[in-house]
């Protein structure tokens, strides 16, 4: 790259189109984005170490803090992951349950995503409604689990709350106002003219592109690759329900606009025929405080895409090893792509557009400052670690 | 101009915020909020304390001491799940800064 | 004539009236999102608390970095003064170039402040301010021409007349260069803060800050007024002029919760294509 031509500008660590502290180096010719190196490991928090010092329960309170928006969904594919250790099988109504708190969470993240993209592209109006409408899903989430974040709701063997009937119908007519708002917001990202202005043919990532980084979630199912895990491989009940994958093929912002939106219209979907399929019945299953020795994986569908877990026991109470994998660290590689020969203007709504999620990104790398050789740490050198 | 109609229905609708510490939000039943304890109920088993992730209750059975530490709690309301008398929930108050180290202490 | 310059209808009445406008701006525009909004006099408490706060001048900054905020206020209250609200305070032949040049130079000079201040994200933006001049100034010149050529006027006037309704080619064109001009969406592209941070003012702090923040709203301020002057019949006294410049204030709000904010060549493209447009009432006026 030739210095006189190009200059770099910060995106980050701390800069007001992220929320999170990352640091993306942005080398510009004129206003064109030429290359954009992607830093990230601000946010490192050791997670994956500290669950292994805590019990299989108390665990879930930690996991749950990974990330403020996916936190159910989190909780939810490591209950799955040690429930398939105990070889142990929650009742009906806990899964509807599960599934119903996973739904809400995806209705508000992406409302939220929403709200996201109509700032990043400087609609204050978009960003506002949009949150306004994401409240009355908060609210249902804060009758439901007792709180607005972290919901608590998935416990090892079941959930640790009921639907009331009055809960149910609360749900339902919830549902009905936000399927409408859903509506007009499609009709606003398809139809407003200075919106599709910013969003039509800015950030392409062809079919090809998106399969050679794999990206996953709604960023992959815009560029037209079905991903959805609730259809792909079935966890919970989904193959009960009934829904529509949701997939676009245009390739770019107002794609995942679109498909994230519609998928909302399928999530409310969900949501509906989980309260009507739900039976009366047991909430929660007695399990035992430890776990027998052995290993399995478990995936979940987040909002962002594909979330995978590894835990492994060795017959104490506590895991030996849990390992998280987060469907933005997939998709956080497909933005050098996207980003190269767009204009800095549209900088912050393609990084916006995959959805990012730096907290649950971030890895960490040792580099010793002295030779400059980076490592990374081994699994023998964590067991040392661990007390 | 498609949120014209929004914008339109938002002037004569009544504002969505509200001015937070002149009016507050009433939490529903099953908040999970600042913790009240009930000394006389309480057995001192020990099991909210096993309980807790992080750590953040303090129990000696013989010298008939419990207590909190709510600058540490995150809320899960586990300590609420495993105790056999009830004594101890998480109430509906929200609002508990202080810049007092002892407030922060139940006992 | 002192009393009319300096107190009213002159430079404090305008800086005084151009805050409480944009607080009421600010007011109108949270209602239409549906939030409460803050008080109409906070963009005093604003501007009051940045006099009082540390002035740090960054290390690289280049020479004007002072000097060039002060510079960009003064044109555009000595641009306030050139228009005949009720009557002209000063007259001159040619006065409608005058304002037209403080007007622009007000502009280029909070630009220029934003060039010393050597950030790259300031530099950016001043960079796209320049570029977006070069855009609207063409529409704004035609909306100021074609009233002055239509009554064949050697310097600016109040027109009784609502020329809005004979010319509205022009009348538009003027709102349309308004919008860029003082940074309302769909043009407030200098200083998209999503991507620069700010753009321009990102190094400045306290008083000089308050001085570039002040520029724009009396900027604001000053475009109504001129607006009103010039297409919407004039103010006779005090109270016409209130409901007239609050309605230009309030077409303005709606374009500001109305739009996202569009790129740099978009509104390059749209600029001229819409001088282009407006260039029909200048024709039918010549």
């Amino acid at each position: 790259m030739n210095d006189d031509t190009c200059y770099t500008l910060p995106l980050g660590p701390q800069h007001p189109a992220l929320v999170e502290p990352e640091y993306l180096n942005i080398h510009l010719d004129g206003e064109t984005i030429v290359n954009v190196d992607i830093n990230i490991g601000f946010m490192h928090r050791g997670i994956e170490k500290a669950l292994q010092q805590r019990t299989y329960q108390q665990d879930r309170f930690l996991i749950e803090k990974i990330c403020g928006i996916c936190s159910s969904i989190h909780t939810l594919t490591y209950c799955n992951a040690v429930e398939k250790l105990l070889d142990v099988d929650i009742p009906e109504r806990a899964k509807y349950i599960r599934m119903i708190v996973a739904e809400f969470e995806r209705l508000h993240s992406h409302m939220l995503w929403v709200g996201i993209a109509g700032y990043e592209i400087g609609f204050d109006t978009v960003f506002q409604m949009a949150w306004r409408d994401r409240e009355l899903v908060m609210e249902l989430l804060e009758d439901l689990s007792g709180n607005r974040v972290s919901y608590s709701m998935n416990t090892i063997g079941g959930v640790r709350r009921d639907i009331s009937k009055d809960m149910a119908k609360k749900i339902r007519t919830t549902m009905d106002k936000i399927d409408s708002r859903l509506h007009h917001y499609i009709n606003v990202f398809v139809n407003d003219s200075t919106i599709t202005k910013r969003t039509k043919g800015t950030g392409i990532l062809k079919q090809e592109d998106a399969k050679r980084y794999s990206a996953i979630g709604p960023l992959a199912r815009a560029s037209g690759i079905s991903c959805d895990l609730r259809k792909k491989a079935p966890y919970l009940l989904y193959d009960t329900v009934d829904f529509k994958e949701i997939t676009h093929d245009t390739d770019d912002v107002e794609s995942r606009a679109i498909v994230r939106l519609k998928e909302l219209l399928e999530s409310t979907k969900i949501i509906r025929q989980c309260l009507h399929l739900m039976q009366k019945g047991e909430l929660t299953i007695k399990v035992p405080e430890t776990v027998p020795e052995g290993e399995t994986i478990s995936r979940g569908e987040a909002p962002r895409g594909e979330i995978f877990y590894y835990v492994r026991s060795d017959g104490t109470d506590r895991p030996y090893r849990v390992k998280i994998n987060t469907p933005t660290l997939a998709n956080i590689h497909p933005l050098q792509s996207m980003l190269k020969g767009q204009q800095l203007a549209d900088l912050p709504i393609i990084v916006a557009s995959i959805d990012p999620c730096f907290s649950c990104t971030d890895r960490v790398t040792l580099i010793d400052t002295k030779t400059g050789i980076s490592k990374t740490v081994d699994e023998t050198y964590l067991q040392k670690l661990k007390r | 101009m498609k949120m014209l109609s929004d914008i339109i229905k938002n002037l004569i609708r009544k504002p969505a915020t509200e001015k937070y510490p002149y009016t507050k939000k009433k939490t529903p039943k099953g908040f999970r909020g600042k913790h009240e304890y009930d000394r006389e109920k309480c057995i001192y088993c020990g099991l909210c304390a096993k309980a807790c992730p992080v750590h953040t209750i303090g129990v000696i059975k013989d010298k008939r001491f419990w207590q909190l530490d709510m600058s540490r709690c995150i809320f899960c309301g586990r300590c609420e799940d495993v105790c056999p008398t009830k004594c101890l929930r998480l109430g509906n108050d929200f609002e508990m800064a202080s810049d007092k180290k002892e407030d922060f202490i139940i006992k | 004539m002192l009393f009319e310059l300096l107190v009213y209808p002159g430079i404090i009445f305008i800086i005084l009236t151009a805050v409480l406008y944009s607080g009421i701006m600010r007011k109108i525009a949270a209602r239409m999102q549906n939030r409460i909004g803050p008080p109409i006099y906070q963009v005093f408490y604003d501007i009051i608390k940045l006099t009082g706060k540390e002035n740090i001048r960054p290390k690289q900054a280049k020479p004007g970095f002072t000097l060039f905020p002060a510079i960009a206020l003064a044109s555009a209250l000595i641009a306030g003064i050139l228009i005949p609200v009720y009557a002209p305070i000063i007259s001159f032949t040619g006065d409608y170039i005058a304002i037209i040049y403080f007007l622009l130079f007000s502009s280029v000079a909070v630009f220029m402040s934003g060039y010393a201040s050597s950030n790259n994200l300031a530099v950016t933006g001043a960079i796209r301010g320049i570029v977006l001049i070069f855009a609207y100034e063409l529409s704004f010149i035609i909306s100021i021409i074609v009233p002055i050529l239509a009554f064949s006027l050697t310097s600016i006037q109040s027109f009784d007349t609502w020329l809005i309704a004979y010319y509205p080619l022009a009348a538009l064109s003027m709102f349309i260069a308004m919008l860029a001009k003082v940074e309302i969406p769909p043009f407030h592209i200098p200083n998209a803060h999503q991507e620069l941070v700010g753009g321009y003012s990102v190094e400045f702090t306290g008083r000089r800050l308050a001085l570039i923040e002040l520029t724009t709203i009396v900027k604001t301020f000053v475009l109504i007024l001129l607006m009103v002057t010039l297409y919407l019949g004039g103010a006779q006294n005090i109270f016409i002029l209130t409901i007239k410049s609050l309605a230009v204030l309030f077409a303005l709000t709606l374009s500001r919760v109305l739009f996202a904010r569009l790129r740099i060549e978009q509104a390059l493209r749209f600029y001229w294509i819409f001088a282009l447009i407006a260039a029909i009432d200048l024709i039918r006026v010549l």
